[in-house]
């Protein structure tokens, strides 16, 4: 059991409609996008995971073998499970201080700035989003069927 | 992982182990009845010394100890030793009284309480087992009760110790009802058979209130039939004579008439419907009879006695374990 | 860990007199495979108290057999099994203090006082179990429960009485127990809500009986909530189906793939699926094969 402590913790959202594991999946990303954990940084354990959140232990494995499946994470027998590689363009790409994260800042303050309630600036930001990656596949019905049921 | 490496024989091996963490978990439970049981144990021995004390303080009403012919045979016993002695002539019914009171808390509070409440479970669900866990509720009480009444029985003797010399009175000697039982092992014995009683009662019906009432009915019902037929439980002594018979000092007269020419025997009881106006011994004569017989138990029969109601008392009682154990591994392994 | 932590066939208990007892299962059989966190769920007086008591080792059954952790005697293996009744009956007189010190005598070689006391948490230790409330009893009863360091571990209604940031520190407690030691939980509830994400299996009774066991996600995957016109479903097995003029809605068993051009499809929730099959008591019982109690042996030691 390694003795330095983990670099992030899971909150799981009971009624959000989505698979547990895929929460973990998720949130597990959002960090690595966000530069919250880089290579090297390990995971908390299964144990460490469900103390805290009271979700079933094969919850938590399923979602590390997600993410191993995924290169994004490794196992290291004994030690626990460690980050390989970040996500997202590049870690500086999403860093506070990366020239993308200003721009948008600087767009933010000028729709606010406009009059925009936050919810507009959502949804515009949502819409633009979704024409941008149009090509990424629109399935809005198998959307998250495999992941609905509760676990 | 640590589940798999521990071995199997580990449930054998700690056998012993959680029949002593049964006792010592069933005395802390306790530890309220193991006061009161302490409690009763000195004020039995604090009333045997207080009477002899107050005996043996008492001044005399005529010079030359405490009960003392006065010149003949009238006996002048002061109010300390006859009070003393009309205590202790119940000492033996005390005792068994004590026994039953163990009984009953072996039926009640000890097993059926918990058979009723449930808290059985928590103690099977532990490394208990059944089995265990009964057999901790039979020996604790019995070791206990028959430690604190052996110390009983040789305080009272040594309570009765003091009357030795005194007039013979029935209410202390020896073959008293109220005194027999409680001088020697018979009385372990009531006890042993309130507790196997107890147990059996308790794990039968499960009800605190029932298996109390049960246990004394049962435990009362053999405590009486020994009390009334104590005289059979070994051969008497036979004596005849051509005179009326009296009896040595230490004797227990059990029963007497007269003998026919051929050895009949005729009850003094069998004429006691006859004509008044004749006398009993009239009508004796008249049915044949020509001397006297009695039969009785001389003091050394003291032991046989003892020992045999003793033996009746355990055998019932080892029938009790059995069926004890027998009730509660059928009901549940 | 791929043994069996519970195996039944055909189990049966009666209670009360032969002839006209009430009868708390009937021909029950299913597997509970080891490591697995299962929700044994079911309505009230289902046979769920009456199946861990017998799991237990603190009844016999009237009839069947019952294999628990390989040993066919439950009751030999009590030193690795833990249960908590649903009354979580202790000694009243007892302190807390004094509960815990009897959990180690009465499990010598076994108890493990580190984690009876984490479980015990801030209990007063000097209170006697008579005063605590309810909350306080389960959590005494679950540190000594997890204090003997089972293999098994059936907790009957284990959350009832816990106040909901208890009822998730426990959970936590118990799920760390299991992701560390490979321990198997059986915990019964009439309410799903209470174990759904905790578990991982389940064994869904009712009248006595097995209707659904396995994998919670195999079973849930094995359904589908149909809504269309109204037609025949076949080939798939109905478990209940409502006409609404001309739309049908249908919860069926899949047998086979489903028509997606003539049925809208969902997943049914494993809530919307125990309570359809509480309303429909004649739906056949599902169970997945790792729940299927092996063809071995019926009426060897019935």
């Amino acid at each position: 059991m390694a003795t330095e402590s983990a670099a992030v913790e899971f909150r799981i959202d009971r009624r959000s409609g989505v698979a547990t594991y895929l929460q973990i999946v998720q949130q597990t990303k959002q960090a690595l996008r966000l530069g919250v954990l880089e290579p090297g940084d390990r995971l908390p354990t299964a144990r460490e995971v469900v103390e805290a959140t009271a979700i079933n232990p094969n919850t938590v494995l399923k979602a590390y073998r997600e993410l191993e499946r995924e290169g994004l994470v490794e196992a290291r027998r004994g030690l626990g499970t460690f980050v390989r590689r970040t996500l997202g363009g590049a870690p500086d790409a999403t860093a506070a201080d990366a020239p993308l994260r200003t721009e948008l800042a600087d767009w933010a303050r000028r729709a606010r700035a406009a009059g925009l309630e936050k919810d507009d600036v959502g949804a515009l930001f949502t819409a633009v989003l979704d024409s941008t990656y149009s090509t990424n596949g629109t399935d809005p019905v198998g959307r998250s069927h495999k992941g609905d049921q509760k676990r | 992982m640590s589940t798999l490496t521990r071995p199997k024989t580990e449930a054998v091996a700690t056998a012993p182990g959680t029949l002593r963490g049964s006792a010592r978990v069933l005395l802390r439970v306790h530890r309220k009845a193991l006061w009161a049981g302490a409690a009763l144990l000195v004020t039995g021995i604090g009333i045997v010394v207080a009477l002899r004390v107050w005996v043996a303080s008492s001044e005399a009403l005529c010079g030359g100890g405490d009960v003392t012919p006065c010149g003949d045979e009238i006996y002048v016993p002061n109010y300390a030793y006859t009070s003393a002695e009309g205590y202790l002539a119940n000492g033996g019914t005390v005792l068994i009284l004590l026994a039953a009171l163990i009984g009953l808390f072996v039926a009640g509070p000890l097993i059926a309480r918990e058979l009723e409440s449930g808290t059985f479970r928590p103690a099977w669900a532990q490394s208990v087992s059944p089995a265990h866990w009964l057999a901790a509720r039979l020996a604790v009480p019995a070791a206990l009760t028959v430690s604190g009444l052996t110390i009983l029985v040789i305080v009272y003797r040594w309570g009765l110790w003091a009357f030795r010399s005194g007039p013979e009175r029935y209410g202390t000697r020896w073959h008293s009802t109220g005194v027999f039982p409680g001088t020697g092992p018979s009385v372990l014995g009531y006890a042993l058979l309130a507790v196997a009683v107890g147990a059996l009662c308790a794990v039968l019906v499960r009800r605190t209130l029932l298996a109390m009432s049960l246990t004394a009915l049962v435990f009362g019902a053999v405590a009486a039939c020994l009390s009334a037929w104590r005289y059979e439980l070994w051969p008497s002594s036979f004596r005849k004579s051509t005179d009326v018979l009296g009896h040595a000092p230490g004797d227990w007269p059990i029963d007497s008439g007269m003998l026919t020419a051929s050895g009949e025997k005729l009850y003094w009881q069998d004429c006691f419907e006859a004509d008044m106006t004749q006398g009993v011994e009239a009508c004796m004569r008249d049915r044949g009879g020509i001397g006297y017989f009695s039969e009785y138990h001389p003091a050394s029969h003291y032991w046989p006695l003892q020992l045999v109601e003793t033996g009746i008392l355990l055998a019932l009682a080892a029938l009790a374990v059995f069926a004890a154990f027998r009730v509660l591994r059928r009901l549940h392994g | 860990m791929t043994g069996v932590a519970i195996e039944a066939h055909g189990l049966g208990k009666t209670y009360g007199r032969r002839g006209g007892g009430h009868r708390a299962l009937h021909d029950c059989s299913f597997r509970l495979p080891a490591g697995r966190v299962c929700a044994l769920v079911g309505p009230n007086g289902a046979g769920k108290s009456t199946l861990l008591n017998l799991a237990a080792g603190l009844d016999r059954p009237g009839a069947g057999s019952l294999a628990v952790l390989g040993s066919t005697e439950p009751a030999a293996v009590r030193d690795r099994i833990a249960y908590v009744a649903q009354d979580k009956p202790l000694y009243p007189q007892l302190t807390v203090a004094d509960t815990l010190w009897a959990g180690a005598e009465l499990n010598p070689g076994r108890w493990d006082r580190a984690t009876a006391d984490r479980i015990a948490g801030t209990l007063p230790r000097t209170a006697r179990v008579r005063t605590l409330s309810g909350g306080q009893r389960t959590r005494l009863a679950l540190a000594l429960a997890l204090g003997k360091r089972p293999e098994l571990m059936l907790l009957d209604e284990p959350m009832a009485d816990l106040d909901p940031l208890a009822r998730h520190e426990l959970m936590g407690a118990l799920m760390a127990e299991t992701a560390e030691h490979g321990t198997t939980i059986v915990m019964s509830s009439h309410i799903l809500t209470e174990l759904e994400g905790a578990c991982d299996y389940l064994l869904f009774v009712d009248g006595g009986r097995v209707r659904l066991g396995g994998e919670a996600e195999d079973i849930v995957d094995a359904h589908a909530l149909l809504t269309g016109q109204a037609r025949d479903l076949a080939p798939h097995t109905v478990v209940e189906s409502r006409t609404t003029g001309r739309q049908l809605t249908a919860l069926v068993r899949k047998e086979g793939p489903v028509d997606t051009a003539a049925w809208a499809v969902t997943q049914p929730s494993l809530e919307e699926l125990l309570l359809a099959h509480l309303r429909s008591p004649d739906a056949p019982p599902l169970l997945t094969p790792s729940a299927s109690a092996g063809v071995r042996a019926e009426g060897v030691s019935a």
